[in-house]
């Protein structure tokens, strides 16, 4: 009786390129669990009004709301501050922040 | 839950995002107005007002000494630095090394303001999470705590920026989180977490919640304690 591994189920060509589709939804859904490390830490990034920052065991974590930040000596509402990417600078490498309304925020950062 | 004064302090102004609002500064501001010892004592009044919270004498409160002594036996932290230097939020009650109101050489008055704004960001937090997720997340997981560590310290840059027009060192504030039992990784990414959050300060943002009703009160009570009442601007 010949015996069929689930490896010569699939074509060569089909198993190379479900790999990494498949690897990559696993490690998306195990990543609430801790075990696939999906980002660098000290990384940052934008999700919507959200400023995110890789933690020290790669899981994204939000540090900044945008959206509820105020701007200090104004009035309550002056429009939306929004989470952008910014140049190094004296503080840091760049990186990613909340700017003013009143800033310009396109794909290749602050303007 | 617990924070020690800060030490350091870096120069003025910015680059990229620097504000019109800002322009005014000069190379040697002036000096905002001395913190009184009845603006210290009403602050604290009404910030436990707002977030019902109570204050207990740390170096005297028994379950406070007998932590000491396990953290010193860990050697986490010794006696002293925990119960004379550090403040400590559990719940909503706020265990302080001083008596808000009465300056020591420790803990100035200006830093009395900061220390209650900063663990006051400790009850936003567990307000926002619920008391047992934020705990377990705070006692069990390090990554987490940096964090929860790196926004409070939040309000130490907002507020000292509101007082001298000034940036507080995000790495300086970052290696004050090495009593808590993290790893050098995760003082990293609270500095990070820093950094993003002392540029949106530099760009007149306020942040975290705390000291957003802080300096709705300071702007009302005291607007002189802020560096841009003395520069003849808003406060």
């Amino acid at each position: 009786m010949t015996h069929i591994t689930k490896r010569e189920l699939l074509p060569s060509r089909a198993r190379s390129s479900l790999f990494p589709p498949l690897f990559t939804s696993l490690c998306i859904l195990l990543s609430a669990c801790g075990p696939c490390a999906l980002c660098t830490p000290q990384q940052t990034r934008c999700v919507g009004s959200f400023v995110e920052v890789c933690d020290a065991d790669g899981r994204w974590r939000s540090t900044e709301d945008c959206a509820a930040i105020i701007t200090e000596g104004s009035g309550p509402w002056e429009g939306a501050w929004k989470c952008c990417s910014v140049p190094a600078d004296e503080l840091g490498p760049e990186g990613h922040s909340c700017v003013p309304p009143e800033l310009t925020c396109d794909g290749g950062g602050v303007r | 839950m617990s924070s020690q004064k800060p030490s350091t302090f870096e120069s003025p102004l910015p680059s990229s995002q620097r504000s019109s609002k800002r322009s005014s500064l000069t190379s040697q501001p002036q000096r905002p107005a001395p913190v009184t010892s009845e603006q210290v004592k009403a602050f604290w009044e009404a910030m436990q007002a707002r977030y019902g919270t109570q204050t207990v004498d740390k170096p005297s409160a028994p379950e406070m000494r007998l932590l000491a002594y396990v953290l010193a036996r860990m050697g986490v932290t010794d006696r002293e630095t925990f119960l004379e230097l550090e403040s400590t939020t559990i719940g909503r009650r706020i265990y302080l090394p001083f008596t808000p109101g009465i300056a020591t050489p420790q803990h100035s008055l200006w830093s009395q303001i900061v220390t209650c704004v900063r663990e006051h960001q400790h009850v936003e937090q567990r307000d926002r999470e619920g008391a047992w997720r934020f705990t377990a997340r705070y006692l069990g997981d390090r990554a987490a705590r940096a964090l929860y560590k790196a926004d409070a310290y939040t309000c130490e840059l907002e507020l000292h920026y509101w007082r001298t027009g000034a940036l507080l060192k995000p790495r300086a504030l970052a290696e004050r989180l090495k009593g808590y039992g993290l790893r050098d990784a995760d003082l990293n990414v609270a500095e990070a977490a820093l950094i993003a959050a002392a540029r949106t300060v530099r760009a007149g943002g306020v942040i975290t919640s705390a000291t957003k009703v802080a300096l709705t009160w300071l702007r009302k009570h005291a607007p002189e304690l802020g560096f841009k009442h003395t520069q003849g601007g808003e406060t």
